[in-house]
């Protein structure tokens, strides 16, 4: 019994240190890249790509289903993004509410005999409609077929090489597009790009357009948005590096066409599509059976502001999905994992997410299990335990600080003392609940979908502060 | 706990303690980055407030060089900065009077040494300041820096170039960028545009140069400048391009002479409606339609059955800018061709410009 018990607490033990040695190591990556990126990119570049009539042309398209609290401020930041030539698609994914209706209405939309380009199968399109105000507005009205589907299908009707995808919450800074796009101009064998997700709760949008940059006012808000700062401004910049950005966010990504459509689109049945076409793209884009010819770059400048919840019921429900979702993701491509073909998106990003995203909340139940049993059996005291749990408290804050650091040496800084004081509050609370909360949902996202086999994408998240749909 | 060793908890405890220390050094040092920041924030603000009234003084006439170069040589660095954002804001015409503050700044020297920093992000900020600061002075050291290992390092030099109007260095520019793929001549191309005119006789030389010197990469890039600057003279040799074996060469000339619009070349970008690459089918079009050459409809409306979804779309894009003529070409195609594909297009196109019964429209 003892001899478990041991090796037990050593595997949790080598577990949580290779864990945290993986996460310096990002930090150190993605702190370099982001000033790398940094001392690269000038202002004039930009405004260079905005003047410039060889910009690549972009299809934004926006996926929504029972949107119409919001789709209207979404659609209008989207037209007033600031980008030489841009369409937006809107793909009304078979909406019960009034989505469609609200378009008409504030675009002055007219129903055409449009004809879409079907290199992906989707649900039937049931009507396509443009606008007679803004001519690079188009909008189809489909069977309902789940996000993934929307997005092929907006992919058909898209006219230009690059499509941009976003959530249809989303609000993107003004220069967002730009700034997705410039490096598909640094590098041409670029095939997908993207960009920084932070929650828009707190974020104030008139007519479209961003008038203030706010925190989250609730403390479950807050602690998204370092979450948020923590997985984008260190995570992914870091395992970009490594090329093995895998969870790409749905909110926010820029891929030409020819590779999405190579690629197959995203898959229609999964959890959460964007992590399984994330996967999918860096398959594509890595197996050397391919070529190898193109790359994938992150971009942390491009801000898209997205809702995330503020009730601890929606909360968890979206937390038990990302779980399922990831668990699916990983067992789809299984053949990648530690597959060489793959590079280092075989060798180690797979082998990363599966045991260092998917399998950590039954490792740490584990040791939480662990250390109450030594504690009953008598074989460990508080004071041990308390010593062993500051470690992991002490150590997640520190990572954490140092994400905020990236962050504060970086042009996008928070805005004033106080929200910022309020950020590192919530750091030093994330550890005291909110973390084992999350823990807690994804355990129960793992009992699911193992053995429930539960694949359905949960509660509709409502929508609080719509604020892209202030005006 | 023992089982793990007897110092295994006390290392443990050290190590959280570290960590602890640590974590308080980085709270201390974002706080001293963000305190930097508003501080360095303030003092460009500040900067800001004085010298940009002077500048935008001397730029209206009111006032003399010397009343701003006192200013601007207190902080050049930020002197500098300013500067090259009221450049951008102007009108290229409107930018000479600039020059004299630009040239005062003792920063030449500096920048053009920087060319060769170890760090490529500072050679990469140097190129391009020298677009602003230089003179014929600096153009050699910017001739060096079309070499550099970087390609965004040789773009920022080449925009320099192209913003001190050497038009002499085209051809270096040119061999310096001899590079495939759609994304890297697009790259070039919008440098070259930057010369204006003054680039149409070196690229020009380049279509007449038979020796090889130039790859067909260079020559696809010489002639979508000539096109995009909607260059006349360049017709003649464009149009010899038609009948090249690669077919990115024919789909720029293609599509320069749509942008240079010379109805006497109609007829041969009109040859080319039948080639094997789609891409060029698509593109001559489009240069039909930009032409407006309505002797070509009924030739618009046969692509209209084309195989490739973009010839169909371009096709109808190009009736419908022809006119009357067009647009009756294509409701003869929507209620009558045998062809579905022909059909919908035409139904689609007329639909996008309204120009359907409202009856549809309301629906």
């Amino acid at each position: 019994m003892i001899n478990i018990v041991h090796i037990l607490l050593w595997g949790i033990l080598i577990y949580f240190v290779a864990l945290h040695l993986v996460y310096f190591l990002l930090v150190f990556l993605g702190a370099a890249q982001v000033r790398r990126y940094k001392s690269a990119v000038t202002f004039a570049e930009f405004d260079r790509i905005s003047k410039s009539e060889l910009s690549m042309p972009v299809s934004v398209i926006i996926p929504g289903h029972n949107e119409a609290d919001i789709i209207v401020g979404t659609v209008e930041n989207a037209l007033k993004l600031n980008y030489p030539a841009h369409e937006v698609i809107v793909v009304d994914d078979g909406s019960t509410d009034d989505t469609i209706g609200v378009l008409q209405r504030r675009f002055g939309l007219r129903r055409v005999d449009k004809q879409a380009r079907k290199r992906i199968g989707t649900k039937q399109v049931n009507a396509i409609y443009e606008s007679e105000t803004f001519p690079n507005l188009v909008v189809a009205a489909k069977e309902n077929g789940r996000r993934a589907d929307a997005i092929n299908a907006g992919s058909g009707l898209a006219r230009y090489p690059l499509l941009c995808v976003i959530d249809a919450d989303c609000v993107l800074e003004p220069d967002g597009l730009l700034h997705m796009a410039r490096p598909f101009l640094v590098e041409s064998r670029l095939a997908a790009s993207a960009g920084v997700v932070r929650p828009s709760n707190g974020l104030t949008v008139e007519n479209g357009t961003i008038t203030r940059r706010g925190l989250p006012r609730t403390m479950l808000g807050l602690n998204q948005e370092i979450e948020y700062a923590r997985s984008f401004h260190w995570a992914r910049t870091g395992l970009s590096r490594l090329r093995s950005m895998l969870c790409i966010s749905g909110a926010l990504l820029l891929v030409k066409k020819s590779v999405f459509e190579a690629a197959g689109g995203p898959w229609p049945q999964s959890i959460t599509d964007d992590m399984e076409f994330a996967i999918r793209l860096n398959g594509h884009i890595y197996d050397r059976r391919n070529g190898r010819h193109h790359a994938l770059a992150f971009t942390p400048d491009a801000v898209c502001y997205t809702e995330v919840p503020e009730s601890w019921g929606q909360y968890a429900s979206q937390r038990n999905r990302w779980q399922r979702g990831t668990l699916q993701s990983i067992f789809r491509h299984w053949r990648m994992l530690f597959n060489p073909r793959y590079g280092m998106t075989g060798i180690f990003g797979l082998p990363f997410f599966l045991f260092f995203e998917a399998l950590a909340p039954l490792v740490e139940l584990l040791a939480y299990t662990l250390a109450i049993v030594l504690l009953i059996a008598g074989l460990a005291t508080g004071k041990q335990v308390l010593v062993l749990l500051f470690l992991a408290y002490i150590t997640g804050v520190f990572l954490t600080l140092l994400a905020v650091l990236i962050n504060e040496s970086s042009r996008w800084r928070t805005a004033s003392w106080g929200e910022f004081w309020k950020m590192i509050g919530a750091i030093f609370l994330d550890q005291l609940g909110f973390h084992q909360f999350r823990l807690l949902c994804s355990l129960v996202g793992t009992f699911q979908y193992v053995f429930l086999r539960r694949r359905d994408l949960g509660a509709k998240m409502e929508r609080l502060t719509p604020a892209a749909a202030v005006s | 706990m023992d089982i793990l060793g007897p110092d295994f908890l006390r290392t443990a405890f050290d190590i959280a303690l570290v960590l602890a220390a640590m974590s308080a050094v980085v709270l201390g040092v974002i706080v001293l980055v963000r305190l930097a920041a508003q501080a360095e924030t303030l003092r460009t603000q500040r900067f800001r407030r004085r010298a940009e009234p002077a500048v935008h003084a001397f730029l209206a006439g009111r006032d003399n060089a010397a009343k701003a170069l006192p200013i601007l040589q207190e902080q050049p660095a930020l002197a500098l900065n300013l500067l090259m954002e009221i450049s951008d804001r102007l009108p290229p015409a409107e930018r000479a009077p600039l020059e004299t503050l630009f040239t005062s700044l003792p920063l030449r020297t500096k920048e053009s040494a920087a060319l060769h920093n170890r760090r490529w992000e500072r050679r990469l900020q140097a190129a391009g300041r020298l677009g602003y600061l230089g003179d014929g002075v600096s153009v050699p050291a910017l001739l060096d820096a079309l070499q550099d290992p970087v390609l965004a390092v040789r773009f920022a030099a080449a925009r320099s170039l192209a913003a001190l109007g050497e038009n002499r260095t085209i051809r270096n520019i040119m061999l310096a960028f001899d590079l495939p793929g759609e994304m890297n001549q697009r790259r070039v191309a919008e440098v070259l545009v930057l010369f204006g005119p003054s680039a149409a006789d070196p690229l020009l030389e380049i279509l007449e140069n038979e020796d090889g010197t130039y790859s067909d990469s260079a020559v696809d890039v010489a002639v979508r400048v000539l096109g995009l600057l909607r260059i006349d003279e360049a017709v003649e040799p464009i149009t010899a391009l038609l009948g090249r074996s690669d077919f990115r060469v024919r789909l720029n000339a293609v599509r320069s002479l749509g942008l240079i619009g010379d109805h006497g070349t109609a007829e041969a970008v009109a040859r080319l409606a039948g080639d094997p690459a789609w891409e060029v089918r698509n593109v001559v079009m489009q240069s039909l339609g930009r032409m407006r050459s309505v002797k070509h409809a009924g030739l618009l409306s046969d692509a209209l059955r084309d195989s490739s979804w973009w010839v169909r779309f371009s096709a109808a894009q190009a009736l419908w800018n022809l006119g009357t003529e067009g647009r009756e070409a294509l409701t003869v195609a929507m209620t009558g061709s045998p062809d579905r594909f022909a059909r919908e297009m035409s139904r689609q196109i007329l639909e996008e410009n309204g120009a359907l019964a409202a009856r549809e429209a309301a629906l």
